[in-house]
């Protein structure tokens, strides 16, 4: 299976929340208890991503130069990095966090999470959550981590994740890297000729997304970090990764 | 919709008034974004800047109420830039059609039509008629230039509305309103086609058919209607109303629009020829009605068997007549005065969704007793026990059915399309909660068993009421009780009850009717809704079934996909399709062809609407109107022959006139119930709606945790400058209130509302989300508290859209 790829046309989202509620609905996550305001953003709700919600559209209102409102929308969720820092950082890297070496999406086995939260705080986007100490799942004895994990369910069985599924306008679209990123290249250009500034997201970040952003302002309008840089604890557990690596592959070739 | 769905795809531009599609018809925007993909401009016009303007290459705001406004300005624009279709307005309008000299309009009579009786509020429509040859056909003036002519009044009536008179009412700038204008009209080139989606925007005010008569000016002077990517396109706000609406859940219709008998039509023929109007245009007009006696015997013969006959009128005499307006505003005033005892609500939710709900609240109280069928305690349900009152005081015996939600039971669902999907039980319902079928079923049982000893002829219609569907073809057909959903389906299509020789073929006694065309006013067919005929047939089975995306059909390559369940009428796709044509038949627009005629014949993907007949023979394709064609005037309506702005029964404006420039300042047929706010009291205009996050009166959502989670809160949305003024910053909680109640909601400041500019008065408006009561999961004060009780003339539907309030910080 080539790598996969989520593209996201923000300039298509319609930020109906079909996908918060299907990511809800097909991971069995429960609904939380939400306050209408509690962001600033209005409709946006719940105000925050959690252990039990994994998907978001995040509302950022401004106003055009003519004066005319201007109200844009993104979905959030776990961007799927190459150069992922939870997996990089995980003490149990690769049992608990770890890639999918088909799709390249990012999952964690609960089972081996031992709680530890690097993950969290080394994350560049802060996906990972964890549930307070009072409000953990039945079935952990601790707060362990949580954050989407691509349906890896539904793409080892030939289907798209749930949230691409859900999409009415076509916002969202899966399938190989490659064709998402031509694809954005070329949306770019059509939307570009319309008179839209575009930006591209997601294609050389961290070695290469798996989710793909068109949008219509700077990444840093959407709060996204640009440029995307590792934290310097998720940079040293890289360097320490490539030593240990580096270690084995010296012994290896040692051993001819 | 004159289209559906999938055809928004084909429109060059769309715009989106009156309705906020990306919100409240979510998945619209899949062929709405697939349309701007391949180039299509996208305009919002609403009071409110939507996740739907978020989407639109092009957003204008206007004042709530004031449609008609921009919509006469749009017309105007057309005329007097020479942007409308000539040769369609010749062919497939009455543009040229003469109009009774005696006509008057509200320019020349402050603002009335001729005809207007003030005693009784009521239009007499003598000098709204056409002039007439001998042979009832319409005299054609020469050119458009003829003052009597529809063309050249709808020009003088619409002089009225320029760009700046457009901009003083709506409070949208000249500018926005051109660049509106400039890209909607710009479809009257020939292949150029722009269709209109509307919704309770439109619907909901005392005017509301006359704002989409005005659309369906603008849409037959740009040659739009009939074609791919055209018409007229009604987003209906439930999953099934189409199919409530096309099967008479109305007080004023019969399955298939035949009217509701009245009181004054004492014999069958008499009800008949009110539907069934004589042709005008004889052999050019196919004037479709005039077979409105063969879809009521046909119903009849549904409803009564073999009581119904030709001796006794086919038992015309059980219908019931109606002999006022029995609408839902009149049922509850009805109510409160104690003449209705007795309701069922069935899947309605009056507590939150009617108008001046607190009203309606209270009038439940004055039932003897109350049936409420629903999936939840809904608040109607409830009401009984809400806050402020003592249950001890209500006498109201409530019954509290459980019914069964739409994936746990069998049936068809008719979307906005007029497609006729069938839909499987996936589950069974929880409890003891029964599908409508069952409920409704069970109900006209008990109702037969307690009249069956009766001798009373009044009892009649009960006692002979046809009420077996036990009838099964098939295993897979589930009876429960008693009732059959294949059967209902099967009689709503239609037998025949003898055998029945048509064109030489026979069809055998008990055999289901192919076709409309087919039924019969001699009682040898029945039919529980014609225009449903042909959609469960011997031949196909239950065409709702189909599930063929196979477009290999779909000549034209439009997105047809007829072989895609079944929709009405005869599986058409896209109504009026003779005029997607010109004169000589050939499409308007080659590469968007839905039929043309080959030299020979008439080709194509869909099926035609009027005959065989050659282009010469100059049939017209508005084959449901008496003349053939489409109707720029017509006096079909009871506030007048074309569309006049008349402000909201409630305007934010002072004193008596109308901005337009008369004395008539408010729609001058409306019934009225209650005084209307004054504006000193009462100034901000206050609009109610809808968010994508929950549905209708919120018991299907505000039950939902996962809904419930995205908007857990009422709230209003109001304008940065009126939050200053009134001290409140977002999340902080405002009390709106008029005489009729109050709500106690959060505040949501945003740029998204803006206050408008009206003739130089300063307007704001506070938008207010009308999902909200006090069951379920999300609680929070209703908005239709505060509605006012007043309708449209013609639909009685109630003005929720435009009414005022006053606000403060709590």
């Amino acid at each position: 299976m080539a790598a996969k790829a989520i593209l996201i046309d923000t300039s298509k989202c319609t930020a109906c929340k079909g996908c918060q509620v299907s990511c809800k609905q097909w991971n069995e996550l429960p609904a939380g208890k939400s306050e209408f305001f509690a962001s600033t953003q209005g409709y946006e709700n719940p105000s925050d991503l959690s252990y039990h919600t994994f998907n978001l559209i995040k509302f950022h209102s401004s106003e055009k130069p003519n004066g005319d409102p201007d109200w844009l929308f993104r979905k959030w969720q776990c961007m799927h990095c190459t150069d992922a820092a939870c997996v990089a950082v995980c003490p149990r890297s690769g049992e608990a966090m770890q890639k999918d070496p088909a799709t390249g999406f990012v999952w964690v086995n609960r089972d081996n999470c031992i709680g530890c939260k690097l993950c969290g705080s080394a994350c560049p986007f802060g996906i990972p959550r964890f549930p307070g100490d009072d409000e953990v799942p039945a079935g952990d004895e601790i707060p362990k981590a949580y954050k989407c994990w691509g349906c890896l369910d539904r793409q080892t069985n030939g289907e798209e994740p749930s949230c691409v599924k859900t999409c009415a306008p076509g916002a969202a679209v899966y399938g190989d890297r490659l064709d998402m990123v031509a694809r954005a290249q070329a949306r770019k250009l059509e939307l570009e000729a319309k008179g839209n500034t575009v930006y591209l997201y997601g294609i050389d970040e961290l070695g290469g997304l798996h989710y793909i952003y068109i949008l219509l302002r700077e990444p840093s309008f959407y709060l996204l970090p640009d440029p995307a840089v590792l934290s310097s604890s998720a940079r040293r557990a890289y360097l320490l990764q490539l030593r240990e690596l580096g270690k084995e592959y010296v012994k290896k070739v040692a051993s001819f | 919709m004159t289209n559906h769905w999938i055809d928004l795809k084909n429109s060059d531009c769309i715009l989106i008034m009156g309705s906020n599609a990306a919100e409240n018809h979510p998945i619209s925007f899949k062929w709405v974004t697939r349309a701007m993909e391949n180039g299509a401009t996208l305009i919002h016009v609403d009071p409110r800047y939507t996740r739907t303007s978020a989407k639109a290459d092009i957003y204008a705001p206007l004042r709530p109420g004031t449609d008609i406004v921009f919509l006469n300005g749009m017309i105007r624009y057309c005329i007097e830039n020479g942007l409308y279709n000539d040769e369609y307005l010749r062919i497939h309008t009455n543009a040229f059609c003469k109009i009774n000299g005696d006509l008057q309009l509200p320019e020349d009579l402050d603002g009335l039509f001729s005809g207007y009786d003030s005693a009784t509020k009521k239009y007499s429509k003598s000098t709204w008629q056409y002039q007439l040859t001998g042979d009832n056909s319409n005299i054609k003036a020469d050119d458009l230039d003829d003052p009597e002519c529809v063309f050249a009044i709808l020009r003088r009536h619409v002089s009225r509305y320029t760009p700046e008179v457009v901009s003083d009412i709506c409070g949208v700038s000249v500018d926005k309103f051109l660049e509106v204008a400039g890209a909607f009209c710009a479809t009257g080139a020939r292949d150029k086609v722009a269709t209109i989606m509307y919704a309770m925007g439109w619907t909901q005010h005392t005017k509301g058919v006359q704002n989409i008569r005005a659309m369906a000016i603008l849409q037959l002077l740009l040659g739009n209607i009939g074609l791919a990517g055209g018409g007229v396109n009604a987003l209906r706000g439930e999953s099934n109303v189409q199919g409530s609406t096309d099967h008479a859940l109305l007080y004023h219709i019969l399955p298939g629009y035949l009217p509701c008998p009245t009181s004054s039509q004492q014999d069958l023929a008499t009800w008949v020829a009110s539907r069934a109007l004589p042709t005008i245009n004889p052999g050019k007009s196919t004037n479709y009605w005039q077979n409105a006696g063969k879809f009521a015997v046909s119903l009849l013969k549904d409803y009564y068997g073999e009581y119904a006959t030709a001796e006794n009128d086919f038992a015309y005499h059980y219908l019931p007549k109606r002999y006022g307006d029995h609408s839902h505003i009149p049922l509850f005033q009805k109510i409160d005065e104690g003449v209705i005892k007795g309701l069922i609500a069935f899947g309605q939710n009056p507590a939150v969704g009617g108008p001046d709900a607190e009203f309606e609240r209270n009038a439940l109280a004055k039932l003897d007793w109350l049936i409420v069928a629903e999936l939840w305690e809904t608040e109607t349900a409830a009401f009984w026990k809400r806050d402020g009152v003592n249950p001890r005081d209500i006498k109201t015996e409530v019954f509290l059915l459980p019914a069964a939600a739409s994936f746990e039971k069998e049936g068809s669902v008719s979307n906005s399309g007029r497609w006729m999907q069938w839909r499987y039980k996936a589950v069974e319902p929880p409890g003891e909660a029964k599908s409508d079928l069952w409920i409704l079923g069970r109900l006209g049982e008990m109702l037969k068993l307690l009249y069956r000893g009766s001798i009373n002829d009044r009892d009649k219609p009960i006692k002979h009421l046809s009420w077996d569907y036990s009838n099964t073809r098939g295993d897979d057909e589930e009876v429960e009780d008693g009732f059959n959903v294949h059967e209902a389906a099967r009689r709503i299509n239609g037998y025949f009850l003898e055998d029945v020789e048509i064109d030489g073929t026979v069809y055998e006694k008990g055999t289901l009717v192919p076709s409309f065309p087919s039924l019969r006013d001699d009682g040898l067919t029945s039919s529980a809704n014609w225009i449903y005929c042909g959609s469960y047939t011997e031949s196909g089975g239950n065409l709702g079934t189909r599930r063929n995306p196979d477009n290999s059909k779909d000549v034209s390559g439009i997105g047809l996909y007829s072989s895609w369940s079944w929709c009405w009428p005869v599986n058409r796709r896209i109504i009026y399709n003779r005029a997607s044509c010109d004169a000589n038949g050939n499409p308007w627009n080659e590469s968007k062809k839905v039929i043309w005629w080959d030299g020979a014949a008439w080709q194509g993907g869909d099926v035609r609407d009027f005959g065989t007949s050659a282009p010469s023979a100059e049939v017209g394709a508005f084959i449901m109107t008496t003349e053939g064609i489409g109707k720029l005037f017509g006096a079909g309506l009871a506030d007048g022959p074309l569309p006049e702005h008349y402000e909201p029964f409630e305007s934010p404006l002072p004193g008596s006139g109308n901005p337009i420039g008369h004395g008539q300042k408010t729609n001058p047929v409306i019934t009225v119930y209650h005084d209307p706010c004054d504006c000193t009291d009462y100034p901000y205009v206050c609009t109610t709606y809808r968010m994508v996050e929950h549905w209708q009166a919120g018991a299907m959502t505000r039950n939902l945790p996962w809904l419930a989670e995205l908007v857990p809160d009422a709230f209003a949305e109001i304008s940065e400058t009126l939050a200053a003024k009134i001290g409140v910053v977002t999340g902080e909680k405002v009390r709106i209130w008029n005489p009729r109640g109050q709500v106690t909601v959060y505040a949501l400041v945003t740029n998204r509302i803006k206050k408008f500019s009206i003739n130089g008065r300063e307007v704001e408006m506070i938008g207010l989300p009308w999902h909200f009561g006090y069951q379920g999961l999300a609680v929070g004060d209703s908005a239709n508290s505060l509605s006012p009780r007043v309708g449209d003339p013609n639909t009685s539907i109630p003005e929720f859209k435009a009414f005022l309030v006053n606000i403060e910080k709590v």
